[in-house]
């Protein structure tokens, strides 16, 4: 794996900010996060080093600008972390009250659910894609989050055990079965929710961002492409401290008469775009700390 | 039919895997699927699940997964067998088709 685990990721790290931030007010988390973020900015030096060279390239930016947004995605995620302090236990009016637009896409997944049908969910490293998870409670239908759980990572371990619930399942990816398992839940007409900007196995399929051949997984599509549904790009913006839009996109079909390859590739190529347009606007958002494009700019 | 349930997995397996130093008798019908010396993962198992179906005629996965019937060759074996059952198609298979 290219990204790295750096060292304060920890249950100790989890349970400190699970023990001081709900205790303070609301009002005083952005002061704590700019100073924390500003703390961990210093300290991950080869973190920052990943991001702004990730920004660069997405940004075209240099000199103060760029490094301003390279601190900006240290201080987004301190509110994806303090995030975790409300949303696993949060209910359906205080995951709504979270959000800045009521439209959650709930009209389109629900169509896409019709007839008993499954649907894949694409999302990305983006803001706060818990959020997302959780709301898509709403649906009736149990909800798996595939998401690699690296052995040996309790920090990891913790999150998932606080995210899941009796709807929302956890699929770790690192079980030789979890791939049986969405299927199964695909066909059973659940909710998949995949996110689709790391490569955790394999070469990836390479399509173009940011002007550049990058791989993806293909997994989500094939998978998509094997149960007969939709995938639904789905984005979330972060407006605020612990404010968030969700952005759901249309469905993107993985066509089943073209040969299954030249069909995931222009599915996963499309939401590929999906992503790039997203991040073009807000390109802080991005909550990956290791180099996308390892190739790119280390000169 | 369990036996020639079981041969055409194993030739299904070993196809599907693009296993090269394995031939399909070397498989043994308590081979550990998930784990162990095939330990098949990810796209594979999704390839191999969709070959088994074509070639069955069946609907492998569907609804709740249940792990206990991805142990072995053998136990994969019997839930083909039961699903063949269940659409009453006992009598429709006859092993896998030569390769073309």
């Amino acid at each position: 794996m290219r990204w790295y685990s750096h060292r304060y990721h920890t249950p100790l790290s989890l349970r400190i900010v699970f023990a001081v931030i709900p205790r303070l007010p609301r009002f005083v988390h952005p002061a704590i996060a700019m100073v924390t973020a500003a703390i961990f900015y210093v300290l991950l030096r080869n973190e920052r080093r990943a991001v702004t060279r990730n920004l660069r390239v997405m940004t075209g930016k240099s000199g103060p600008g760029l490094l301003r947004a390279a601190y900006m995605v240290f201080y987004n995620f301190c509110d994806f972390v303090v995030s975790y302090c409300y949303v696993p236990n949060a209910d359906f009016d205080g995951l709504e009250s979270m959000l800045s637009d009521p439209d959650h896409g709930s009209d389109r997944i629900g169509a896409c659910l019709q007839g008993g049908r499954g649907v894949v969910l694409w999302t990305a490293h983006v803001a706060n894609w818990e959020v997302a998870s959780r709301l898509l409670e709403c649906h009736g239908r149990r909800i798996n989050i595939a998401r690699l759980v690296e052995r040996g990572n309790l920090a990891e371990m913790q999150l998932r055990d606080l995210m899941s619930n009796e709807r929302l399942r956890v699929v770790d990816l690192s079980d030789p079965a979890a791939t049986i398992q969405l299927l199964a839940a695909l066909r059973g007409g659940e909710i998949v929710a995949m996110q689709g900007d790391r490569v955790y196995r394999g070469p990836g399929v390479e399509v173009p961002f940011f002007g550049r051949p990058t791989a993806f997984p293909s997994g989500p599509f094939v998978l998509a492409h094997a149960a007969g549904v939709p995938v639904l790009p789905g984005l979330v913006l972060r407006t605020g401290w612990l404010r968030y839009r969700v952005m759901i996109h249309h469905p993107i079909h993985v066509d089943p008469f073209l040969p299954r390859d030249v069909a995931v590739r222009e599915a996963l190529a499309t939401a590929v775009g999906v992503l790039e347009a997203h991040l073009r606007q807000w390109p802080s958002q991005w909550l990956n700390f290791y180099d996308f494009w390892p190739e790119e700019g280390r000169g | 039919m369990r036996e020639a349930i079981r041969t055409t997995l194993k030739e299904l397996i070993i196809r599907g895997l693009r296993i090269q130093d394995m031939t399909p008798g070397q498989l043994t019908d308590d081979q550990p699927l998930l784990t162990g010396q095939l330990a098949i993962d990810s796209l594979d198992t999704l390839q191999l699940i969709l070959e088994i179906e074509r070639t069955f005629g069946i609907k492998l996965v569907s609804g709740e997964f249940v792990r206990a019937e991805w142990e072995t060759i053998d136990t994969l074996a019997a839930t083909v067998e039961n699903r063949l059952n269940a659409q009453g198609s006992t009598t429709g298979f006859a092993g896998l088709s030569p390769r073309t």
